[in-house]
């Protein structure tokens, strides 16, 4: 199972912010999971694919193909850039 | 071996502190000592500002060209109504040294940019982020990195908020935003509950004043986030990006400046473009308006010097800047600013380009801030 968080705006579109998926989409990989969620959710698609949006996974800042194993926690950050 | 003598006036006002085992006499002394640069004097600048100078933080610098507006006082406290269309620095300084009389506030009303700074870094001991932008944030990041000074980043948006430490040694924020965005959300697009950035201002003072003392600073290399709809707090740890600026050796940021050999008693104003060794000699004459004519964030994605005015409001804003002066202009290919030296040719200034723009200089020089 992985459970997957959404911070800030992109809580919209999952209720608490957060949801759970059996297994990593194939390959895998963060990015994969970022597509899966954005084939399921055209608006949480496009959210996800903006520019500065980062991943997480298990509270540690990771790059778009580290790999995501079960049992992992996924997490997507919107920048906050404001002052 | 800081000076831990202390007037009584000041046993007094630090009292609560000073009994405090974590600060004590010595630590006291550190925060005397200690230079802040606090860069934005808005929703984060001010509340940080306010803790670190009723702290004891000997010496604030307080950087920000904007002035005080009426929509700025919902999450900029230090401000009241009075203040509407005063310079926020100015204001806010004269604030803080209200609050406390025993420290050194310095107000520079000015934004921060490639020209200022380098020196106003090189001065301080830590960097406070309070800005709204991630241009500001690239040149911060940059010049910390170069100068080896920590600094703290924070951002907020709607009713949440980040904050991290970066310093020499760790991940930088380039680790953590490769890529400058088109267009961030700020708060005038978004919005912003203006506790949010009082809390993430007061974690920067907190942070800001746990590493002066020594002590463990929870945000170092860990991007802290606070949701204040749930009060949730997250940590996410960072790790540097190999393929970062910051893992290779800097080079001078301001090192473009200097005039490469034979460049100089060169003519440097015969032709109305300049190529880029006429260029350098025309930017160590003292009488020159040189300006970048790109958007904000690619001049503070890098630069090679001079005011920032965006290509669309050159014709409104290079003139009464001018006064009469020589005017160097660049851009990124040399396109835009020679559009815009002919425009303010055609208006009776001297307007000069720069024949190529940053693209068209030696190679070498160009590794140093961009990816
Ligand atoms: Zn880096």
């Amino acid at each position: 199972m992985i459970r997957v968080l959404f911070f800030g705006r992109l809580g919209e579109y999952a209720e608490n912010g957060r949801m759970e998926l059996t297994s990593p989409p194939a390959p895998g990989t963060a990015a994969a999971l970022r597509d899966h969620l954005g084939a399921v959710d055209a608006g949480l698609g496009k959210a996800l694919a903006e520019p500065q949006v980062m991943v997480a996974v298990n509270q540690e800042v990771v790059d778009w193909d580290s790999p995501i194993h079960d049992g992992d926690e996924v997490a997507f950050l919107p920048p906050v850039t404001g002052g | 071996m800081a000076d831990i003598l202390f007037t009584e006036r000041e046993r007094q006002r630090y009292a609560r502190q000073l009994q405090l085992p974590e600060v004590g006499d010595r630590g006291q002394a550190r925060l005397r000592e200690a230079r802040i640069l606090v860069v934005g004097a808005g929703g984060l600048g001010c509340p940080a500002a306010l803790y670190l100078a009723a702290a004891g933080v000997g010496t604030l610098t307080l950087v920000d060209g904007d002035r005080v507006e009426l929509s700025n006082l919902q999450r900029q406290v230090l401000f009241g109504d009075d203040q509407v269309g005063r310079g926020k620095a100015g204001s806010a300084a004269r604030r803080l040294r209200d609050t406390n009389g025993d420290i050194s506030v310095t107000a520079v009303e000015e934004y921060l940019g490639a020209d200022n700074a380098g020196r106003l870094i090189a001065e301080s001991d830590l960097v406070l982020d309070c800005t709204d932008n991630f241009a500001t944030r690239y040149l911060i990041n940059d010049f910390c990195l170069h100068h080896r000074k920590p600094w703290l980043f924070a951002g907020v948006n709607r009713f949440e908020g980040s904050m991290a430490l970066f310093t020499p040694d760790t991940a930088c924020f380039r680790c953590l935003y490769p890529d400058a965005p088109e267009a961030g959300a700020s708060c005038s697009e978004a919005g912003v509950m203006g506790m949010v950035p009082g809390l993430l201002g007061l974690h920067q003072a907190g942070e800001a004043l746990k590493y002066l003392l020594g002590l463990t600073v929870a945000a170092r290399e860990t991007l802290v986030l606070f949701d204040t709809l749930t009060l949730c707090q997250r940590r996410l740890a960072l790790r540097p990006d190999s393929g970062c600026i910051c893992r290779e050796p800097m080079e001078d940021p301001e090192s473009t400046r200097q005039i490469p050999p034979g460049a100089q008693g060169r003519n440097p104003v015969s032709e109305p473009s300049l190529d880029w060794s006429t260029w350098e000699a025309l930017a160590q004459q003292g009488d020159v308006l040189l300006v970048d004519v790109r958007t904000a964030a690619e001049h503070g994605e890098f630069n090679v010097g001079g005011l920032n005015v965006p290509a669309t409001e050159a014709e409104s804003r290079v003139p009464p800047l001018a006064a009469g002066r020589i005017v160097g202009l660049y851009c990124q290919t040399g396109r835009r600013s020679g559009g815009v030296a002919r425009r303010l040719n055609d208006m009776g200034l001297e307007a000069y380009s720069l024949v190529g723009g940053i693209d068209g200089r030696a190679a070498g020089c160009r590794r140093n801030l961009a990816r």
